[in-house]
């Protein structure tokens, strides 16, 4: 994986293409229509619980209190989406904005996060629950350290570019790379256990 | 595999697996009815607890007991900074900062909107320069506007029962210096 952008975004749906969300239903949902904020809802909720998912490690109850965050940030801040770029990458944007909130102001952690301060191995308690069987690719993900594992999620999954990666996190693009390789080195030797 | 050579086979197996990840996994099912449960109960206002650098400073509109509180949360989370040392390049986009205070609700109302939109560009420049703050900065800032925001809610809301109360006018717009006040020396540490 030498160019892994090239080797995995051409299947990786962009985020600003996955939503159709319609703008008359937007228009609705920011004057205060409830019943079109569900349709929103409803259209990006799936998504946007699988990157709570994975980004907050594969605890369900905390990737749903991550999602009910954004859907409810995005009520409030609706009048200020002006279109410039799809509903869904602003949702995205949203996630990543309340993941990278919670890291900083409830675990305190954001040096752990946005720097190479954080053990070179995968969870333990994630992938021993179930010793004697394969270990499932998601749950390796979600037992990455903090970092490797937002930066692998984004990059790998969400098909974000390193530079929007680097913007996102405040951190350098070159420490994106970084924390990729690592997440890839860590993920492989957790599948060929 | 050593350590900092990965196996391209190993790497291509993996891009097949993560290929194969699902894009898309339903919430459970009542989320939604947290979600609405919460928007309505904060009613059409769209205020709330959501995220600090996301607020509408709009709502954030005007306050009282604070007074003497945020002074003091502010020494406590800032360090202590003379109200002077404005960040440069701040103080000249926060010449709109009103500096009599008005008699009424209906004439605060008039200059309640250069606090606001001050506040909403001071939160924009924090928000672009938030990774230049400590994680323990960031937080004693949040509880900071949490209480002023409070504050502000509370004399609003006064205000609103009694428009003609210049005490509380008067509450209201020291808090809102507070908060600007608070949001300038922060946006100041972040520079520094």
């Amino acid at each position: 994986m030498t160019t892994p952008s090239a080797a995995s975004t051409p299947e990786t749906p962009r985020p600003a293409t996955v939503s159709g969300s319609s703008p008359d239903v937007i228009r609705r949902a920011q004057a205060g229509d409830t019943a079109a904020f569900e349709i929103l809802y409803r259209e990006n909720s799936p998504r946007v619980y699988a990157l709570c998912l994975r980004l907050s490690g594969g605890t369900q109850a905390e990737a749903s209190e991550l999602m009910q965050d954004v859907f409810i940030r995005a009520w409030r801040g609706l009048k200020s989406f002006r279109g410039d770029s799809a509903f869904s990458s602003w949702l995205h944007r949203l996630a990543v904005n309340a993941m990278l909130e919670s890291v900083r102001s409830e675990k305190r952690r954001t040096s752990r996060v946005l720097h190479m301060e954080e053990p070179d191995t995968i969870g333990a308690a994630t992938i021993s629950e179930n010793p004697g069987l394969q270990v499932d690719l998601e749950r390796a993900i979600a037992g990455l350290p903090e970092g490797a594992r937002m930066a692998f999620v984004l990059h790998e999954i969400e098909g974000y570019q390193h530079e929007e990666i680097a913007a996102q996190l405040g951190i350098a693009a070159g420490t994106v790379k970084a924390q990729l390789h690592r997440a890839r080195k860590l993920l492989i030797q957790a599948l060929n256990r | 595999m050593t350590d900092d050579i990965l196996d391209e086979d190993r790497i291509r197996d993996l891009e097949a697996r993560i290929a194969q990840l699902p894009r898309e996994i339903e919430p459970p099912a009542g989320a939604w009815t947290a979600i609405k449960s919460e928007i309505a109960r904060k009613g059409d206002a769209r205020i709330g607890r959501a995220g600090f650098w996301q607020q509408p400073a709009f709502l954030a509109a005007a306050a009282l007991l604070l007074v003497t509180g945020s002074s003091a949360i502010t020494a406590i989370a800032l360090g202590r900074r003379a109200p002077s040392e404005t960040a440069p390049g701040v103080a000249a986009r926060d010449g709109a900062r009103p500096t009599a205070t008005p008699a009424t609700l209906a004439e605060f109302t008039v200059v309640e909107n250069d606090y606001i939109s001050t506040a909403n560009r001071l939160s924009a420049i924090l928000e672009s320069e938030e990774t230049q703050l400590t994680p323990e900065t960031i937080m004693k800032l949040k509880e900071s506007l949490r209480v002023i925001d409070a504050a502000i809610l509370e004399a609003r809301r006064a205000l609103a029962a009694d428009p003609a109360n210049k005490q509380l006018v008067e509450m209201l717009s020291t808090s809102y210096n507070q908060k600007l006040d608070l949001l300038r020396r922060t946006t100041e540490m972040g520079r520094s």
